[in-house]
């Protein structure tokens, strides 16, 4: 069989530590695809699929692989910390989702089940109107675009009023300010610490600001 | 992404690519799709605050839209804003959601939830 004839498959992989369940990479790219008689259906099916998608993977490292890549995503840490057979590879291109998009999933081994449980706050930003106009939750990454800035205000000094922050910048004395639609839902600090002088980074860059703010103000 | 290799990682030669590839032995098992289950797989959900506005949008964690549904949750109205005949909730693209109502007066908020069945 010459290359030419080969078909192809796009898989997207999610690594996870088989100790902790935690996420280790991500890959996603094209690769040959399985060959499995028809008449094999069932377990049998699953245990081939299993064997061919274990062969495969073998070849793909955070380094490099042979295979064509569309994008990877990998927390090299962990990935050098696993120990050989330490890892599950998992088949996760059902999904549709983006590669990254697994990197707060546990893997549980022993039920081999995958879990979504941690869920992330997100507040949102029209860029055209400088209006904090979203409060947003999900246990995916959410990307900026063009027209929103998004910021993970996941544990910090946002995250106890998440659901009730909306307001809009203004220019004030040469700086951003965070105007609260409703002042009295949140202390007042809160409001102050969601201020920066670059508009494109007003929530963003703010976030530590806001944290040391709030931990000084408790002292 | 590139970064340096250590001298002692196990390296052999894929005959596909005819070149030197690295051998992933960190892996012990594989699993594909049908080998394993999904709990909670994709939920998620906010308020839009539509402003003096016709409508605003939420940017969402990407979804198939063929298997996703989102449900309004609900919503605040102001109370000058005593025509506002309440809004709706629209999956427009796999990120992105949008709230609709049929004035532009009084302060709104707007709460959905998108939920992915697999």
């Amino acid at each position: 069989m010459n290359s030419s004839s080969v078909s192809t498959v796009t898989r997207h992989l999610a690594w996870f530590a088989v100790e902790t369940g935690t996420w280790i990479g991500e890959w996603c790219g094209t690769v040959p695809a399985p060959v499995v008689p028809p008449s094999v259906s069932g377990d049998a099916r699953l245990l081939r699929l299993n064997a061919w998608l274990q062969e495969l993977q073998s070849y793909i490292t955070p380094d490099g692989s042979p295979y064509e890549m569309e994008s990877q995503a990998w927390d090299l840490q962990r990935w050098d910390a696993c120990p050989v057979g330490g890892a599950v590879c998992v088949d996760v291109t059902t999904h549709g989702w983006p590669v990254g998009d697994f990197r707060w999933a546990t893997f549980n081994v022993v039920d081999r089940r995958l879990t979504f449980s941690e869920s992330h706050l997100y507040l949102q930003v029209s860029t055209d109107t400088l209006q904090l106009d979203v409060n947003h939750t999900s246990g995916r990454p959410v990307q900026t675009t063009d027209t929103k800035l998004v910021a993970d205000v996941t544990d910090t000094a946002f995250a106890p009023w998440h659901g009730q922050l909306f307001g809009r910048f203004v220019s004030k004395g040469g700086r951003l300010v965070f105007l609260p639609r409703d002042p009295g839902r949140f202390p007042e600090i809160v409001s102050h610490a969601v201020t920066d002088q670059h508009p494109a980074l007003a929530v963003l860059a703010s976030l530590d600001q806001a944290r040391l703010a709030l931990e000084s103000a408790h002292r | 992404m590139s970064r340096q290799l250590n001298p002692s990682q196990v390296w052999t030669q894929y005959p596909v690519a005819s070149r030197l590839v690295e051998v992933n032995t960190k892996t012990g098992f594989s699993l594909t799709a049908g080998s394993y289950a999904v709990l909670a797989s994709s939920t998620q959900g906010g308020v839009i605050n539509v402003g003096s506005a016709y409508s605003n949008t939420a940017t969402i964690s990407s979804v198939t839209t063929t298997r996703a549904t989102v449900y309004y949750g609900g919503g605040t109205y102001a109370v000058a804003a005593g025509n506002d005949g309440g809004s709706r909730i629209t999956l427009t693209n796999a990120t992105t959601v949008t709230a609709n109502r049929g004035t532009n007066s009084g302060d709104q908020e707007t709460g959905y939830r998108v939920n992915e069945f697999f």
